[in-house]
């Protein structure tokens, strides 16, 4: 199986190329575009995106474990992600997740975060990279059984 | 330029690492991840000194020097500096030195003695992390011995250019480690176990075959190319064992191998230990021999000047014809240590002046009686039919012969070679007695 980075994504990273001196700077992008395209990076994208940016796949892949939002594995639920800075702890974060994870662990991931920069929203949680602010146990069900 | 080090006046150049002009005085400075051939890196942070008028302390390795600074080393504030990095350093150390091979080479344990002497502030438990991994070329690695100097990484990317080695995770959990699926697999691999400063990385071949602190070194030169790479041979004899030889480390040498060498030459010492096994015969049984009409000699390429000199005055005196012929192996060599040339030597052949043409050496042959080899491969594989053929030689030999004499190899002598691209170098034999004469010897015994 090889990857090769999709049309809309080929044209990105040919416009972000020119902004850097070297094809080196185009490895986190290149993460990014990859984790984006398939929901994680795996080796085939590492070795394409080591291939594009002339450098060791080892290097590749040290960068891409150093970073705990690059995901290597195939996620096999999706993900939502509860914010535990300042704002949304003093608006009660800590409820949220508790309850996140006595009733949906089985179908979602719950992973804590930091400050996603809603604070005006707090408590604030993502589903799949989408904001839900203000949140109430009751949202989220309405909102985790309609998904 | 002179500069003041722990009140020692040491004369240096400007521009010089200051590091580097301890190194070359004998100053003692703790470092884990600067290396005089891979360069600076500055991760360890083991090398701070106090430099007068400096605010704070100073890595050594990132320093250079200028006229008048002065720097210490061993001041009680710049000690307890050292102190706290080490202990950072040894924090999820397993602290294993009993079981662990590098053990009385491991550059933590000797700062450890030097500047730790602490018992452990963690309260919770060490991160454990991977033990016995094999990398691949016969290199082990154990994560938790590790102090991240990536000296290993800068290795593999910066000297070798394949980049097989990288850390991986990060804070507390950051290790070295190969990528899935693929494999620490280029013909100078082992030169990262000799490069770790810790037991982290370690040579599957000599681990736990012998203490460190019971091998003797000599000086001597890798016999596996004509390139003559400075080794150390590290070689012991115990009350019940003779001498053995346990491995070759580098030597460092500018101007040739740097601190390097392949893993063909390192692994060259086993040949080393080969017994030859002849019985003892006397010189005077070739007197008879030599009275045959047409004699031809040839000596292997590989042996010191001084001994190739005897060989010559032997041949001369017998009158016997004399060659040497290369041992030139195509595919061997590449664009760095080796050498298509496997014959050390061959420059010291050209000099003295013996015949290396092999159409010449194939008519003497044919037309000889008897035929005498001086350790050459070549005729140590080749049967020649009717014709008697005497070796001296270093290795077993499986075709049948009328007479062999067993000498000893180089890491029993001493001599002179010259190498590729013409530097003449000595080296020196181990210091036990030999089992078995070496050729100098048995020459001057007069048939």
């Amino acid at each position: 199986m090889s990857f090769s980075f999709n049309d809309e994504n080929s044209l990105k990273i040919e416009h972000l190329a020119k902004r850097y001196p070297h094809k080196k700077a185009l490895l986190l992008p290149l993460l990014w575009l990859a984790q984006k395209q398939e929901g994680f990076i795996s080796d085939e994208a590492m070795t394409r995106i080591s291939e594009i940016s002339q450098m060791p796949f080892m290097h590749i892949y040290s960068v891409a474990t150093f970073y705990t939002m690059f995901k290597l594995q195939k996620k096999s639920k999706r993900v939502v992600e509860v914010c535990r800075t300042l704002s949304c702890e003093l608006s009660g974060s800590e409820a949220i997740k508790k309850h996140l994870l006595e009733n949906h662990s089985d179908t979602y991931e719950i992973v804590e975060v930091e400050c996603m920069g809603a604070c005006g929203g707090a408590p604030m949680c993502t589903l799949e990279g989408k904001y839900i602010e203000n949140v109430t146990p009751q949202m989220l069900d309405e909102v985790l059984n309609a998904n | 330029m002179k500069i003041i080090v722990d009140n020692v006046p040491i004369e240096c150049k400007e521009g010089e690492r200051l590091i580097d002009v301890m190194l070359n005085n004998g100053v003692e400075i703790p470092h884990f991840c600067y290396q005089q051939d891979l360069g600076m890196d500055g991760n360890c942070r083991m090398c701070m000194v106090e430099i007068k008028g400096a605010k704070r302390p100073q890595i050594a390795c990132n320093t250079f020097v200028c006229e008048g600074l002065e720097a210490s080393t061993k001041s009680k504030s710049i000690n307890a500096v050292n102190r706290s990095i080490l202990e950072l350093e040894l924090l999820n150390h397993p602290v294993d030195c009993p079981i662990c091979d590098q053990a009385g080479e491991c550059k933590l344990q000797d700062y450890y003695m030097s500047y730790g002497l602490y018992d452990s502030h963690l309260t919770t438990p060490k991160t454990k992390k991977g033990k016995h991994i094999e990398l691949g070329s016969g290199v082990v690695l154990d994560q938790e011995r590790c102090v991240l100097c990536t000296r290993c990484v800068r290795f593999t990317s910066n000297i070798t250019k394949t980049g097989e080695l990288g850390i991986i995770g990060r804070g507390d959990s950051s290790r070295v480690a190969v990528a899935c699926g693929h494999e620490l697999n280029n013909p100078y691999a082992l030169n990262v176990v000799e490069l770790c400063p810790v037991g982290a990385l370690t040579s599957k071949d000599f681990r736990f075959k012998q203490r460190v602190w019971f091998l003797d070194s000599a000086k001597s030169i890798c016999h596996g190319c004509s390139r003559g790479c400075n080794i150390f041979i590290d070689y012991n004899e115990t009350k019940y064992t003779k001498e053995s030889i346990y491995r070759f480390r580098s030597r460092r040498n500018k101007q040739i191998n740097k601190s390097f060498l392949c893993d063909f030459g390192r692994l060259s010492y086993k040949e080393l230990n080969e017994k030859v096994i002849s019985t003892p015969l006397p010189m005077e049984i070739l007197k008879d021999l030599f009275k045959s009409e047409k004699k031809v000699a040839m000596v292997s390429p590989s042996m010191s000047l001084q001994q190739l000199q005897s060989v010559q005055i032997f041949c001369k005196n017998h009158e016997i014809e004399l060659f040497s012929l290369p041992y030139i192996d195509e595919s061997f060599g590449d664009d760095w240590l080796k050498t298509n040339d496997k014959s050390t030597n061959f420059a010291g052949v050209k000099e003295l002046n013996i015949s290396v043409n092999q159409d010449d050496f194939e008519n003497s042959l044919e037309n000889a009686n008897l035929i005498i080899n001086f350790d050459h491969t070549l005729l140590k594989e080749r049967e020649i039919k009717d014709k008697k053929v005497i070796h001296f030689t270093t290795t077993n030999i499986k075709i049948p012969s009328e007479a062999v004499f067993a000498i000893a190899n180089f890491a029993h002598e001493s001599g002179t070679l010259i190498n590729c691209d013409g530097i003449r170098q000595e080296f020196y034999t181990t210091k036990y007695k030999n089992e078995v004469p070496t050729l100098r010897e048995l020459l001057k015994r007069r048939p």
